[in-house]
C-alpha cells in the first residue's frame, strides 16, 4: 500500500492535515517597496488632479457662491419672479417628457437595429447622427421645417391633408409640445447608443434559451432582454433627463419668440440683461447643479452592481424581434427622415434660396448667401476662431483625457486618486455647458487668470466640456486592449517609455483618433458655454449664428448652419477613416 | 546551482487580503530545468507565475534569479518586470497587432539595445529553431494562424536568451492536434536550448510531458514536487491522487490487524494502528469490473460488491462505465470485448499495487461529495 510521496515541505502539506492555517500576515504594499517609482507615479497623478480641480471646481463654486451671496438675494429674486412657476413647469415637462419619449424610441430603434441584415447594417448608424450633428443646425432646421406659416413641413401637410385652406399650421414649432418633441428626438441618440451597445454585448443564448423554453418573442423581450438591459436603460435615461434639464439651444431658439423659458434660458436672459443680473442667473443655475450632483451619485449607485446583468456566453449579439427586417428598416428610416434628413434639407434649401420663401424653385438657388457670409469679416473671423480654438482644445484635451483614462484604468493601484479624477472628469457631464459658461465668466474674469476676451478662455471651457468624452473613449480603448499586450512589452524588457510610445499609443490609435475627431466636431459646434464666454473679439460660428438668428437674418443663419454641418461631416469622415485603419484587436 | 529560488512567497487579494492566492510557496529550479506548476483553476499557479514575472507584487517572500535578488519583501526590493531578464509566453499569445512578426520578435532585442546586425542574426536563428517560415515574419499577427502566432510568441520569449522563460498556459487556446504538436515542440526546444523554465498548466498530460519536475498546487500551496513519474506513482495526498486521475474505490478501517469495511472486502492484513480509517483510490483503468458471482482474479485484493451499471459509453478503443455504488457514482474505463448493460449488477476489484490508501483525515470533506462522484477525467 502506498501512502508516501515527496511532499514539498511540511507546512505545505497542511491542506491534508488538521493544522489550522496561521493568521494572515500583515500585507506589505508595493508602495513601501518601491518608494521612488510609486511616489513619482502618485505625484504625477496628484498634479493631474490639481489641474482638473483648477479647471472644473472654480466655475461651479462661483455659481453657487453667486446664488447664495448677499443673503441669497438671487434666490429671493428668482422666487419673486412671477414666471418662475411656468419656467419650472416647462423645464420639468421637458426633462420628464424627453426621458419617456427618448427611452421608448431609443429602445425601439436599438432593438430594431439588431435585426438588420449585413446589407442594411448602415441603417444602424442613422440614430447616431444627431450626436454629431450640430444642435444649432438641427434646431434651425426644425424651425424652417415646422414654422407655422412658411415651414416646409407645414406647407407639405397643408398640401396633402385636410388643412389646404389654412394659412398657418397645422404644426407650430414654437410651442412647448414641439420643443419637447424636438429635444426628445435629438436626445434619443443617447439612449440608442447605450442600449445598442448593451444589446450587442448580450449573448444570443439568453434570447435563444427563452425561446427554447416556449417564450414568445414578445415575452422573451420583456421578461429576459429588457431586464438585462436595465443598467443601460437607467443610465441613458438619467443622462437624457439631465441633458433635457439643462437643455439650452432648443428652448432658446424655439421658445424665445413666445417667451417660453426653461431654467437655462432664464439664466441666459439674466446674464444678457444690462447690467447682467449675476445672482439671479446663478440662482436659476443652482437647481441644475444640484440635479447634476444627484445624477453623478445615482449613476454610481446604479452601476455599482453590474455583474448580475452580465451574461456569460460568447456567441455574438442578441437576435432581433423580427428577422425579416421591415420593422427595423421602417423605424430607422422614419427616424432618419424626421430627425436628420428633414432638418438638414430645410437648412440647405434656405441656405441656397435667395431668401426664405415657401416657394422652392431649384432654378432660383444661388450662392449669394454664401458670398455674403464670406464677405463679412466678422463671420470669416468666427470661422477662423472656431478652427483655432477647436484645434487648440483638441491638442490639450486629448493628452489630458489619455492621462485621466490611464489613472482610471489603474484604479486598483490608486483608488482615491482615481475616484477624484472620475468625479472631476464627470462633472461637466452632470453640469450643463451653459452653467460652466456662467461659472467661467465668474471665475476667470478677474485676478491673474483673467481669460475674458481671450481665446484661451474659450479653449479652457471647451477642454472641460469635452474632457469626459475623450477620457471615456481612451478608457474604452485601453479596456479593449487589455493588460496582456502591455505586460508582454514589459516582460520583453521594454521600459515605460518604450512600451508607451511603441506599443500602447500605436495600438490606441483608433480610439485616440476617434477622440480627436469627436473633439473637433463637438468644439466646432459648442454653443452653451461659448455664448456666455465669447467676447466681440472671440466670436465663434455658433455664437455668430445665434446673433444672426436674433437679428432675423434667416439666410445667413442657414448658411452658417450648413457650414457647421459640412465641418462636422468632415470630422466624422476623419473619425471613420482613422477608426477603419488597422483597428487593433488582441490576436 | 539553482537558477530560480522562491522562499515563502505569499500573495493575497481582496480589500483586507482575505483571499490568499499564493500561500507560502517555496521552491527551487536548477539551471536548465523546466518546472511545471499544475493544479485546478484558482489554485494559485498563475498568480505564482505572475509574481515571479513581476506582474503581481507579492505580499511577502523572496525571489532570487541566480545570485540576484529580484524581490524581497523584508528588504523592500522589487526589480521591475522589464529588468528581470525574463521571457514570457502568454495564454492568448499577446502579440502586438500593429507590428509584424519580425518586429514582435525584435522588440525584446531592441529593448536590450542589441545592434541591428545582431538582431537580424538572432531573429533568423530563432525563427529556424521554432520552425517559423521566414516569409511569415513579414506578416501581422492577424494574418497568421493560431499555431503560427504561438510560434512567434515562443520566438519572442526566447530570442533575447533570457535568464528564465515563463509559460502561462501557452497551449490552452489551441485545438487538440495543434496542442499536442506544440507540446512536443516546446519539449524539443527546451532540450535544444536548455533554458530554465517555469510552465503553468491545468492539463495533467501537458504537465507530465513538458516538465522535468512537476509541482502540484492546491489552495495556493505546493503540495508535492517531483518528477512526473514520481507524482504519478506516489501521489502524496488524496487530493494529488485525484488530480492524477485516481478515483475513490472504497473506505476501510483497520482494526486489530484486520480490515473492516461496509462496502469493501480486503484479502490481506491491515497495517498496524488502531482504528485507522482509510479511503482507497485507484486509477479508473486499473479497476476490474465483473458480473456478480464471477471469480475475482487472485491478485486482486480489494473487492467492492453491489455496483450497478448506470451508464455505458463508447470511447473508441475502450469503453466508459458509470457504476453506481450505493448512491456514489464512479467513472471507469474498461477494455472493449465485454458488453455491459445499464442496470446490470457488477463487482469491482483492484490490486493492492494499483491502489493508494490515504487516511480519511486527509480530506474528510471529499468523502461522498460530488468531487468523489465526478465522472470526468
Amino acid at each position: 500500500m502506498h501512502t508516501t510521496g515527496s511532499v514539498a515541505s511540511e507546512k505545505h502539506s497542511r491542506a491534508d492535515t488538521d493544522d489550522p492555517r496561521p493568521a494572515p500576515r500583515p500585507r506589505v504594499g508595493l508602495v513601501d517597496r518601491r518608494p521612488a517609482q510609486s511616489a513619482a507615479r502618485r505625484s504625477a497623478a496628484l498634479v493631474l488632479v490639481a489641474v482638473l480641480a483648477l479647471l472644473c471646481l472654480p466655475p461651479v463654486y462661483y455659481v453657487i457662491d453667486a446664488a447664495l451671496s448677499g443673503g441669497g438675494s438671487g434666490l429671493r429674486q428668482m422666487l419673486a419672479d412671477r414666471s418662475l412657476g411656468r419656467t419650472v413647469q416647462i423645464t420639468v415637462t421637458l426633462a420628464l417628457g424627453s426621458v419617456v419619449i427618448s427611452t421608448v424610441l431609443g429602445i425601439v430603434l436599438a432593438w430594431g437595429a439588431q435585426g438588420l441584415s449585413r446589407r442594411h447594417r448602415w441603417l444602424g448608424h442613422i440614430p447616431l447622427v444627431p450626436l454629431v450633428m450640430p444642435a444649432l443646425a438641427a434646431v434651425t432646421g426644425f424651425g424652417y421645417l415646422l414654422n407655422p406659416s412658411i415651414g416646409f413641413g407645414n406647407l407639405l401637410l397643408r398640401k396633402i391633408m385636410f388643412w389646404s385652406d389654412a394659412e398657418s399650421g397645422p404644426l407650430d414649432v414654437n410651442t412647448v409640445p414641439f420643443i419637447l418633441i424636438v429635444t426628445a428626438t435629438l436626445l434619443t441618440s443617447f439612449v440608442y447608443l447605450f442600449v445598442r451597445s448593451a444589446l450587442a454585448q448580450l449573448d444570443q443564448g439568453v434570447y435563444d434559451a427563452a425561446a427554447a423554453s416556449g417564450a414568445s418573442p414578445a415575452r422573451a423581450f420583456f421578461s429576459v432582454v429588457l431586464p438585462l438591459l436595465r443598467p443601460a436603460i437607467v443610465y441613458s435615461s438619467l443622462t437624457v433627463m439631465l441633458l433635457a434639464l439643462g437643455q439650452f439651444a432648443v428652448p432658446l431658439f424655439l421658445g424665445r419668440q413666445e417667451n417660453l423659458n426653461v431654467l437655462s434660458t432664464a439664466m441666459f436672459v439674466s446674464m444678457s440683461s444690462s447690467p447682467p443680473d449675476i445672482p439671479l442667473a446663478a440662482a436659476y443655475g443652482l437647481p441644475i447643479i444640484v440635479a447634476g450632483i444627484v445624477f453623478l451619485v445615482v449613476q454610481r449607485v446604479v452601476l455599482r452592481d453590474q455583474d448580475r446583468y452580465a451574461s456569460t456566453g460568447t456567441k455574438g449579439a442578441a437576435r432581433s424581434l423580427n428577422k425579416s427586417g421591415w420593422f427595423s428598416h421602417a423605424a430607422l428610416v422614419v427616424y432618419g427622415l424626421v430627425a436628420v434628413a428633414a432638418p438638414i434639407l430645410s437648412v440647405a434649401i434656405v441656405a441656397f434660396q435667395p431668401f426664405w420663401s415657401k416657394n422652392i424653385v431649384i432654378g432660383d438657388f444661388t450662392l449669394d448667401n454664401f458670398r455674403s457670409v464670406f464677405a463679412n469679416p466678422k463671420l470669416v473671423d468666427a470661422i477662423g476662431n472656431t478652427l483655432v480654438y477647436s484645434l487648440s482644445a483638441t491638442a490639450i484635451v486629448v493628452p489630458l483625457g489619455y492621462l485621466c483614462a490611464k489613472v482610471l484604468y489603474r484604479r486598483r493601484q490608486q483608488r482615491i486618486i482615481a475616484n477624484l479624477v472620475d468625479v472631476l472628469v464627470s462633472m461637466s457631464l452632470g453640469i450643463p455647458a451653459v452653467i460652466f459658461g456662467v461659472g467661467f465668466l465668474l471665475a476667470f474674469t478677474h485676478g491673474p487668470l483673467n481669460l475674458y476676451g481671450r481665446g484661451a478662455g474659450l479653449v479652457a471651457v471647451y477642454v472641460v466640456v469635452i474632457l469626459p468624452f475623450v477620457t471615456r473613449l481612451a478608457l474604452v480603448g485601453m479596456l479593449n486592449l487589455g493588460d496582456n499586450l502591455i505586460e508582454a512589452g514589459a516582460a520583453s524588457g521594454g521600459t515605460l517609455w518604450r512600451r508607451t510610445l511603441t506599443l500602447e499609443l500605436p495600438m490606441l490609435r483608433p480610439a485616440l483618433g476617434n477622440a480627436v475627431a469627436i473633439c473637433l466636431v463637438l468644439t466646432a459646434q459648442e454653443f452653451g458655454a461659448s455664448i456666455l464666454v465669447r467676447s466681440s473679439r472671440t466670436q465663434v460660428m455658433s455664437t455668430v449664428l445665434y446673433d444672426q438668428f436674433a437679428n432675423g437674418s434667416n439666410s445667413q443663419v442657414a448658411v452658417m448652419a450648413f457650414l457647421m454641418c459640412a465641418i462636422t461631416g468632415a470630422g466624422v469622415l476623419l473619425a471613420l477613416l482613422l477608426g477603419r485603419r488597422s483597428s487593433p484587436k488582441e490576436s | 546551482m539553482s537558477d530560480l529560488k522562491v522562499k515563502d512567497l505569499r500573495k493575497a487579494f481582496g480589500s483586507r487580503g482575505g483571499i490568499v492566492a499564493v500561500d507560502d510557496v517555496t521552491l527551487e529550479v536548477p539551471q536548465a530545468e523546466m518546472l511545471v506548476l499544475v493544479g485546478p483553476s484558482g489554485c494559485g499557479k498563475s498568480t505564482t507565475l505572475r509574481c515571479l514575472a513581476g506582474l503581481e507584487s507579492p505580499d511577502a517572500g523572496v525571489i532570487e534569479f541566480g545570485d540576484r535578488t529580484i524581490f524581497d519583501a523584508a528588504r523592500r526590493i522589487a526589480v521591475p518586470i522589464h529588468r528581470r531578464d525574463i521571457g514570457l509566453v502568454f495564454q492568448n499569445y499577446a502579440l502586438w497587432p500593429h507590428l509584424t512578426g519580425w518586429d514582435n520578435i525584435a522588440f525584446p532585442l531592441r529593448s536590450r539595445w542589441v545592434s541591428r546586425e545582431e538582431r537580424r542574426r538572432r531573429i533568423g536563428a530563432i525563427a529556424e529553431v521554432v520552425d517559423l517560415d521566414r516569409r511569415l515574419l513579414d506578416k501581422r499577427p492577424a494574418q497568421l494562424s493560431g499555431g503560427q502566432q504561438q510560434r512567434v510568441a515562443l520566438a519572442r520569449a526566447l530570442v533575447a536568451e533570457p535568464r528564465i522563460v515563463m509559460f502561462d498556459e501557452p497551449l490552452s487556446n489551441l485545438d487538440a492536434a495543434l496542442r499536442e504538436q506544440l507540446r512536443s515542440e516546446i519539449r524539443r526546444l527546451h532540450e535544444e536550448i536548455r533554458f530554465t523554465g517555469v510552465y503553468v498548466t491545468h492539463d495533467l498530460t501537458e504537465a507530465m510531458s513538458v516538465g522535468d519536475r512537476v509541482a502540484a498546487m492546491t489552495d495556493g500551496a505546493i503540495i508535492q514536487i517531483g518528477r512526473p513519474d514520481e507524482l504519478f506513482a506516489t501521489p502524496a495526498t488524496s487530493r494529488i491522487a485525484r488530480m492524477m486521475g485516481y478515483r475513490r474505490l472504497c473506505a476501510v478501517t483497520g482494526r486489530e490487524g484486520r480490515w473492516e469495511g461496509t462496502d469493501c472486502e480486503f484479502a490481506g492484513p491491515a497495517p498496524d494502528g488502531p482504528g485507522s480509517t482509510y479511503e482507497l483510490l485507484a486509477r479508473p483503468d486499473r479497476i476490474t469490473v465483473a458480473a456478480v458471482g464471477t471469480a475475482v482474479p487472485s491478485a486482486h485484493d480489494y473487492r467492492v460488491r453491489g455496483g450497478v451499471v448506470a451508464g455505458v459509453g463508447y470511447l473508441g478503443s475502450e469503453q466508459e462505465l458509470i457504476v453506481d455504488l450505493g448512491g456514489r457514482r464512479l467513472r471507469l474505463v474498461v477494455p472493449l470485448g465485454r458488453t455491459f448493460a445499464p442496470g446490470e449488477r457488477v463487482d469491482l476489484s483492484a490490486r493492492v499495487a494499483d491502489t493508494r490508501a490515504y487516511p480519511l483525515t486527509d480530506a474528510p470533506e471529499t468523502l461522498d461529495t460530488p468531487t468523489d462522484q465526478e465522472t470526468d477525467e
